[in-house]
């Protein structure tokens, strides 16, 4: 039995090893000469059980603290032998707690019931990092939404600089032709009959291509802004495809163009708006004019495709490279081909041509090989049987 | 009237602030990634170190519970002995310990040390039967 433990206190605790097990003994000094000394005083040791019963009381007690994930499980060594566990004790201790000076002869260890310090700091670590980064990746796609929008917004405002140019230009040559050959009408200066007919027709073909112009801009407007309004009725487009054929096949002629029209018999009637129709029709076949180069050969196809009809227009001109393929339909786009900036144009033909079939929930596909020429066709949706146009 | 030259010179300039406001912004962003890196990593040592104190405060609250309880109930039981009754006859002690036995059964032992006995060192202890004394 060890001597009572010195202290403040009258009353003071120890712990022996004895043959039955540990015994726990509390004295109280009844009569002491000086702070150290102890002259006279009792005592009583506490029976093993009731100290392994308050020890498992205490150890339950904080093994269930309130609000926390993390429950901790304590187990009570003497001389490294587990003298007492709570029930999720799994053997491996996170800490070791010796209860010197008032029971020396214990140790109490603790741990985390199912998880380990390493594991829960590591855990922590790994969910605030995953938030960190994909913050950062947030705030990355946000960055890069931005810089994608400003420089999107940037090309158009310098296709929308160059458009004015174009079109500035475009209508700048009809109309200086027009000046011209209406002031040598005026002035008399022409009088043989070949001539001044002849003058009246350039001043009538400048003026239609001037108001073709305007057209082309306005209609595009309208488009861009939701405010054009699609009269659909029934049509048949390989009727279409020919009377804008025929249209233009005076003036394709002159110019030295060779145009071939096939149609497939038996077409079924599509849904569609008949002006915005030919205006999509015409501004296509201008296209494949104007890119036609050297090689002034243009096909004109209607055929029908799973239950679609589908105008195919043709040219052997200059092709378009495939990196710019998707980008011609956008507005004011127009290709880098030197080629293609020699051929003056606004950039709104093929744009206008997207919104006309898109309005007639058809689409417009593209094939071509540079140098080889390119085709498109307007795929547009059968009219359904038993369906009106709305 | 602006000319074609002073707009690509205005693109250019829009681009260029462009493209140092998105570098600025990668920039920032890797400055606070590695500082915030830093920071969790301090934060999991100190995480580690939290959960380790809580495991040894609550062991010793365990501990501090026992010695509570321990203190109380032999407190109780200790405060009616003085120095005075360590002289005092061995039946009366006897009696006394029997009655301690009834009412806190916990208790196992019970004695009385008295170091500064002429005769030596005298102690009583309760037994099954009553009480010894030993000098």
């Amino acid at each position: 039995m060890s001597q009572p433990a010195p202290g403040s206190s009258d009353f003071r605790i120890s712990q022996s090893a004895a043959p039955g097990g540990t015994r726990i003994y509390l004295f109280r000094v009844l009569l002491a000469a000086g702070p150290q000394d102890t002259r006279r005083f009792a005592g009583v040791t506490f029976s093993s059980s009731f100290v392994q019963h308050s020890l498992m009381r205490s150890i339950m007690k904080a093994s269930n603290p309130a609000g926390s994930d993390t429950k901790p499980v304590f187990a009570v060594f003497e001389g490294g032998r587990q003298i007492l566990a709570a029930p999720r004790w799994s053997g491996r201790a996170e800490s070791r707690t010796s209860l010197a000076p008032w029971l020396p002869l214990w140790e109490i260890a603790g741990a985390y019931s199912g998880t380990t310090v390493e594991d829960i700091a590591r855990g922590q670590f790994r969910r605030d990092l995953l938030i960190s980064l994909l913050a950062l990746i947030a705030l990355g796609v946000a960055a890069f939404a931005t810089f994608t929008m400003a420089t999107r917004e940037t090309r158009l405002a310098r296709m929308k600089s160059a458009f004015i140019s174009n079109v500035s230009h475009e209508m700048k040559t009809p109309l200086a032709l027009i000046s011209m050959y209406a002031e040598t009408l005026e002035s008399g200066r022409v009088s043989a009959p070949e001539k001044v007919r002849d003058y009246y027709r350039t001043i009538l073909r400048e003026s239609r291509k001037l108001a073709g112009m305007v057209e082309n801009v306005l209609d595009f407007a309208r488009l861009e802004s939701g405010r054009a309004r699609m009269q659909l009725e029934a049509i048949d487009l390989g009727e279409l495809a020919s009377e804008v054929v025929r249209n233009c096949s005076e003036r394709l002629r002159l110019e030295g163009f060779h145009l071939s029209l096939e149609i497939e018999p038996g077409l079924p009637p599509i849904d569609g708006d008949r002006a915005a129709l030919s205006q999509a029709l015409l501004n296509l076949l201008d296209n494949a004019v104007k890119y036609s180069a050297g090689t002034k050969e243009i096909g004109v196809a209607v055929l029908r495709a799973d239950g679609s009809v589908v105008v195919e227009i043709t040219d052997q001109g200059i092709g378009i490279d495939p990196s710019e393929q998707q980008r011609i339909f956008e507005q004011f786009y127009r290709a880098g081909d030197p080629m293609t900036q020699k051929v003056r144009g606004a950039g709104l033909g093929l744009a206008l041509v997207r919104h006309i079939v898109a309005a007639h929930r058809g689409r417009i596909e593209l094939r071509s090989t540079p140098g080889m020429g390119s085709a498109f066709s307007v795929v547009l949706p059968a009219h359904a049987a038993g369906a009106s146009p709305s | 009237m602006i000319s074609a030259g002073q707009t690509a010179v205005r693109t250019t300039t829009q681009m260029r602030v462009l493209v140092l406001s998105v570098v600025m912004v990668v920039v920032c962003a890797a400055i606070l990634g590695v500082v915030q890196y830093r920071s969790l990593v301090q934060l999991e040592i100190r995480t580690r170190i939290t959960f380790q104190d809580d495991l040894v405060r609550s062991a010793q609250s365990i501990a501090g519970d026992v010695e509570g309880e321990v203190r109380t109930i032999g407190a109780a039981v200790l405060a009616s002995f003085h120095k005075e009754d360590t002289n005092s006859d061995v039946r009366d002690l006897a009696r006394r310990f029997q009655e301690i036995h009834r009412r806190q059964p916990e208790i196992d032992e019970v004695f009385l040390f008295a170091l500064d006995d002429p005769s030596g060192t005298s102690a009583v202890f309760s037994t099954r039967d009553g009480a010894d004394r030993c000098t």
